[in-house]
């Protein structure tokens, strides 16, 4: 049993469709702590410092840490990291609001993409059903649009993560914005969205994260000083 | 003396910590569909948290055929038997607010019980849109914040 972490990962090659189920590294999950740390673990394992930070072999990975989805102040981020295309080194971006935990609770600790999608597609996940969907009646729309024609098509309760034209046209700058209002702002992560033709992440998860001492977590999140 | 949850939208964050609250006391994890508690929100972000209002005349309790659900009229609380519960649903189906699920997995109805009088909900509520206040007081906060807006107004408007 792994506590905190869902200790599955999501493995999506969008060149050829393919996507892998795997399990967490738990080795890297306890001495590289937290989302960014684990994130760029995984990261400078598999792509080389030389790669082009838009061309199709550097990745993008969504990662989670292991408090996310759990209660408490700050614990609701995720991160984003990548090769920044602004800066062309490691970049790391995050963000806030129920897209990290969301993704938590349908199962995944992380989601790694690779490779350049012919087409504009976005990922799907509900729990156990994942698929890459067709996205280019969404390509060109504002995240806003973006997020609202994806939650009519899809399911009310989903979360959406997606690029809006700046990312798909690969600014240095454009950001990933997730439940409308929140940006992972640093580095242009949205650019390498874009140049992947990935538009968006829509998640619905039913599950759970499981603290190894459910006791001690209230008991430490109830410390936390609040706004009253 | 009977305590009542107090549920303030016009507070509410959308944070969704008393979700996380209900689930962690009752299950042991963190989930928002094992949740007793829920926040919706509108599509212009306005959230608001509900919950089991404990009603002098529950209509989940009137449509039980087991009498798995019955009023306390000692404490006020709708209480749920397990052992009596055959999981037929009618109950999700009779609150008009939707403050009944069902766990399929556990084949258990997920009902606020008010934590046995200390609801996990209210003390993680950051922002105090819920609280457990007695039942005598639960206009109370209201009142406060209309008497303090005239205040605001006649002191601004130099009516004294």
């Amino acid at each position: 049993m792994t506590y905190g972490w869902t200790g599955q990962i999501l493995r999506v090659n969008l060149a050829t469709g393919e996507i892998k189920k795997e399990a967490l590294n738990k080795e890297w999950a306890t001495e590289y702590l937290g989302a960014r740390g684990l994130g760029t673990r995984y990261f400078i394992e598999e792509v080389s410092p030389k790669v082009d930070a838009l061309g199709p072999d550097n990745h993008l990975i969504f990662a989670t840490g292991a408090t996310t989805g759990s209660l408490g102040t700050s614990t609701g981020r995720f991160e984003v990291v990548t090769k920044g295309p602004l800066t062309g080194t490691i970049a790391a971006s995050n963000a806030g609001g129920l897209f990290g935990p969301e993704l938590k609770f349908a199962g995944y600790d992380m989601v790694i993409f690779t490779g350049v999608s012919k087409k504009p597609v976005y990922l799907y996940i509900n729990d156990d059903q994942v698929e890459l969907r067709n996205a280019e009646h969404l390509w060109g729309k504002s995240t806003y649009e973006t997020t609202d024609t994806v939650i009519q098509e899809t399911n009310p309760d989903v979360k959406v993560s997606c690029i809006g034209p700046g990312g798909e046209n690969m600014a240095r700058i454009a950001c990933i914005m997730n439940d409308k209002d929140r940006a992972t702002g640093r580095s242009g992560v949205g650019a390498v969205m874009g140049s992947k033709k990935l538009k968006a992440l829509v998640v619905l998860g039913s599950g759970s994260v499981k603290p190894a001492d459910p006791a001690g977590i209230r008991e430490s999140e109830n410390s936390w000083p609040t706004t009253r | 003396m009977e305590k009542v949850l107090l549920l303030q939208p016009e507070s509410c964050i959308d944070c969704h910590s008393c979700e996380l609250a209900c689930s962690l006391k009752h299950a042991g994890v963190f989930s928002r569909t094992l949740s007793r508690i829920a926040v919706f929100e509108t599509p212009l972000r306005f959230s608001v948290p509900l919950t089991c209002l404990q009603c002098d005349e529950p209509a989940c309790a009137a449509v039980c055929v087991v009498k798995a659900l019955t009023k306390n009229e000692d404490t006020g609380l709708v209480e749920y038997d397990q052992n009596k519960c055959i999981g037929c649903r009618m109950c999700v189906s009779a609150c008009p607010f939707g403050n009944i699920t069902y766990d399929r997995s556990a084949k258990t109805v997920l009902k606020c019980d008010l934590c046995g009088g200390e609801p996990e909900c209210a003390l993680f509520c950051p922002t105090d849109a819920i609280q457990y206040v007695p039942a005598n007081q639960d206009t109370r906060v209201r009142k406060e914040m209309m008497t303090k807006r005239f205040e605001t107004v006649f002191s601004e408007g130099g009516v004294s």
